[in-house]
């Protein structure tokens, strides 16, 4: 009787432990990195189409993409990081210094409604401490990133 | 005289054909070579420019002939988002965005017919995005078609002048003269009996009749498949980047065709996890033998017993497969539909069921098992009539009655039993074997007509698939996205007219032909019709594990990407992802296909010729039942090596 039981629990582990614990333990636990997945607009387009941010506080943005190769393009602060594969990850971080609104595009044809492939990072905060115009701009075309 | 002897005897005859047959070959060599370019022709030729024009999921043109020789310049345009290009044999690889063009060059060097695929994922049906480049001369397919007809030459030779004689082993001491007719129960007698019984190992009965053991076959399969279903949801939607699909597509499907079906036919059924909470539920047992039943037990319905419905879900995975093989989630919720049907089942009716007369891959499986040496038989009919309690039919206290709805005592085919062990454990007479012997296919066991109808759905499904994922049609390709509807709706078409009704009826038609020609010595339609099905078994075997070693061949690369990410999250475990595998065979894929192709028709045409041996006295065998269907199976493979080479 107690090794039916055993066998029970063991059946019960893998059946509902095993998925909860795959799911739980592949949470992404980098604060303050943002995902950012991007799909055709036919499937939704960019994963957040609004991103809000801090002022002075740096941005770190993980692209990927579900579906065909996008791009990323956020001129205010120079970022284009070429071709995002589908599967694959870009790392993206740069700190805002200026509250506003900035836009940022798809520039690699994805679609036929590829130019509506947009959305915005808006920066909230007083700029009090904004002295400078611009913070400084780092960009990493395809860099994978690793275990953290 | 022995048998041995007149295969010897034989031998000079087999040798005057291949003589005959290197002739051709050689005949065929000149003729290929003397279209060539003169080797004195060496001033240098203007660049060949080839323009591509890559789009979902297509190139265009998708066939591209060049001459040995030339130097050829590819560009690639990318018409509507980003796509790759990577020809195979020739290392040559770009990427092109919408809007830039990219090129090679290269001399083209080498003759023969070289893939090209996309290798930036560019939807879901990417994998399918192929063409091919073909320099020609296109001396491996002549080559190919010369070796395919000589060796068909030398063995419709020699089958047909030892045409009274068991080939391969036969009957030894039976006296069977050349021109006589062996009984068939002679050969059933000497071919099934199983002559390497692994139950004979104390050890491995063990191993076999432990329900422990079992159990934790199906807790490891189990987790396995608990793992796979999560990750299809929870990992990347990019199919090549998720865990769920390579694991499945890359690693189970070609390890299932190429090493579990030719060597345990069923044995994947054994150890399949699918059905195990079903049966556990059932059963209300894990460990021992349940008393009660968690059922209603009801008896499958007689008129469901052909394997219809069984090929008709078949045919709608097939139908589905361009997006199951592509989709993580499409392939979590066929792997959550398949543990739920069987546990439904399981619960309305006795035994498992859904394996049975449900499961897609079971059906096939069970038909590809008669190619398979491994078998599970009773060992003694005598023993088994003499024994009223039938424990491996009802139930006894040491186990359930054949959870396959088999009946071991008389079981002549492998097609339905699914190696769970029930009757070794059952058998209080040690009346059960395990092992090796010939395989179904060959052993002369009478064919049914439901395995002949499966045989022929799945070699035409098997033929299907071949042409339209290596032929040369590029836009059929695109049908089995899962975006085009009214492609979608073709496909089906196609797949439903050819494959289950179009294929069978012509060779129906063949067979009524076959059963008019003078000499068939009363065979009647139906008999032929099945026997040619299970002639054509090993080629639809061989199609199908041609289809299974480009899976592997193209998907190996990603394997250790998946395992370095096996959530899509970007990780990179044990620095996997910065392992490359190479593909497999890039190249010559196409040549180990061809390889595959000719044995399964070196094996359909011996095993016609045997089963139609066994149903027709030697000396009234005509040259056309010989013939005939010989040339429909060359003409099958001539088809498939044109797809592969040509």
């Amino acid at each position: 009787m107690w090794s039916e039981l055993a066998a029970l629990a063991l059946v019960m582990l893998v059946v509902v432990g095993l998925p909860l614990s795959i799911v739980y333990g592949s949470r992404d636990s980098q604060s303050g990195t943002i995902t950012l997945t991007a799909r055709t607009v036919e499937h939704g387009g960019w994963s957040q189409r609004t991103i809000r941010v801090e002022v002075g506080k740096p941005v770190r943005i993980r692209l990927t993409s579900d579906d065909v190769t996008h791009g990323f393009l956020l001129p205010e602060f120079g970022i284009d990081t070429g071709p995002i594969s589908p599967g694959e990850f870009t790392m993206v971080e740069f700190t805002p210094l200026k509250p506003g609104v900035y836009r940022f595009y798809c520039n690699i044809l994805c679609s036929h409604h590829h130019g509506a492939m947009n959305g915005q990072i808006v920066v909230e905060g007083d700029a009090t401490g904004a002295v400078r115009p611009m913070g400084p701009v780092v960009s990493y075309p395809q860099a994978a990133q690793g275990l953290q | 005289m022995t048998a041995p002897g007149k295969i010897w005897k034989a031998v000079p005859r087999l040798a005057y054909s291949w003589r005959f047959g290197m002739l051709a070959v050689v005949a065929l060599a000149l003729w290929a070579g003397s279209s060539t370019r003169p080797l004195w022709a060496t001033e240098r030729q203007p660049v060949r420019e080839i323009v591509i024009e890559a789009r979902q999921f297509d190139y265009e043109p998708g066939v591209i002939r060049v001459r040995k020789g030339e130097t050829v310049r590819l560009v690639l345009q990318a018409q509507d988002v980003t796509h790759g290009f990577s020809l195979d044999g020739y290392g040559v690889a770009m990427e092109a965005i919408p809007g830039h063009a990219e090129s090679v060059e290269f001399r083209a060097d080498r003759v023969g017919k070289f893939a090209f695929r996309c290798t930036q994922v560019c939807g879901a049906s990417h994998p399918f995005m192929t063409g091919s480049l073909i320099v020609e001369p296109n001396s491996p397919f002549w080559a190919a078609l010369g070796v395919m007809a000589m060796v068909v030459f030398a063995l419709f030779v020699s089958l047909w002048r030892m045409r009274g004689d068991a080939v391969f082993g036969g009957v030894s001491g039976s006296g069977a003269g050349l021109s006589e007719w062996i009984p068939r129960t002679t050969y059933r007698t000497a071919r099934t009996a199983i002559w390497l019984d692994f139950l004979r190992s104390k050890v491995f009965r063990w191993l076999a009749a432990s329900r422990a053991v079992q159990f934790l076959v199906y807790a490891i399969a189990l987790a396995i498949l608990v793992l796979v279903v999560t990750i299809s949801f929870a990992g990347s939607s990019v199919g090549d980047h998720n865990l769920a699909i390579v694991l499945l597509w890359v690693v189970w499907w070609p390890l299932l065709l190429l090493v579990l079906m030719p060597l345990g036919g069923r044995v994947w059924c054994g150890v399949c996890p699918a059905p195990a909470p079903g049966e556990w539920l059932q059963r209300l047992a894990f460990l021992r033998k349940g008393r009660g039943q968690f059922s209603l037990g009801l008896r499958w319905p007689a008129w469901l017993r052909p394997p219809l419905l069984q090929v008709l879900v078949f045919a709608g995975v097939a139908a589905l497969s361009g997006v199951v093989i592509t989709v993580p989630q499409a392939t979590g919720i066929a792997l959550l539909a398949m543990v739920g049907g069987a546990v439904l089942l399981s619960l309305l009716f006795k035994g498992r069921t859904f394996c049975r007369f449900i499961c897609p891959l079971g059906g096939f499986i069970g038909v590809y098992s008669q190619m398979s040496p491994l078998a599970l038989r009773a060992k003694d009919e005598v023993v088994c009539k003499g024994h009223k309690e039938k424990g491996c039919v009802l139930g006894n206290g040491c186990g359930y009655g054949c959870p396959w709805l088999e009946n071991p005592p008389t079981m002549q085919h492998s097609t339905n039993c699914g190696l769970c062990m029930e009757c070794v454990r059952t058998c209080d007479r040690s009346n059960i074997s395990f092992g090796l012997r010939w395989p179904d296919n060959l052993a002369g066991v009478p064919g049914r007509v439901e395995e002949a109808y499966q045989a022929v759905v799945f070699a035409s499904v098997g033929i299907l698939f071949t042409v339209v994922l290596f032929g040369p049609w590029g836009s059929v390709r695109t049908w089995l996205d899962a975006s085009g509807m009214s492609g979608r709706f073709a496909y089906v078409g196609i797949l439903a007219g050819v494959g289950l009704l179009g294929v069978p009826a012509l060779l129906w038609g063949m067979s009524g032909l076959l059963a008019r020609v003078p000499g068939s010595s009363g065979l009647t339609a139906r008999t032929l019709w099945v026997e040619f099905s299970h002639a054509l078994v090993p080629l639809g075997m061989a199609v199908w594990m041609a289809f299974a070693l480009a899976a592997l061949s193209n998907g190996l690369p990603h394997v250790p990407q998946v395992l370095a990410d096996p959530m899509g999250r970007g990780w990179n475990l044990f620095g996997l992802g910065d392992v490359s595998w190479p593909r497999l065979l890039p190249g010559r894929l196409a040549y180990a296909q061809t390889a595959l192709v000719l044995a399964g028709l070196v094996w359909g045409i011996v095993a016609w010729r045997h089963r139609v041996l066994m149903l027709v006295p030697a000396g009234k065998l005509s040259a056309w039942s010989m013939a005939l269907p010989v040339g429909v199976l060359t003409a099958t493979a001539t088809g498939l090596l044109w797809v592969l080479l040509g």
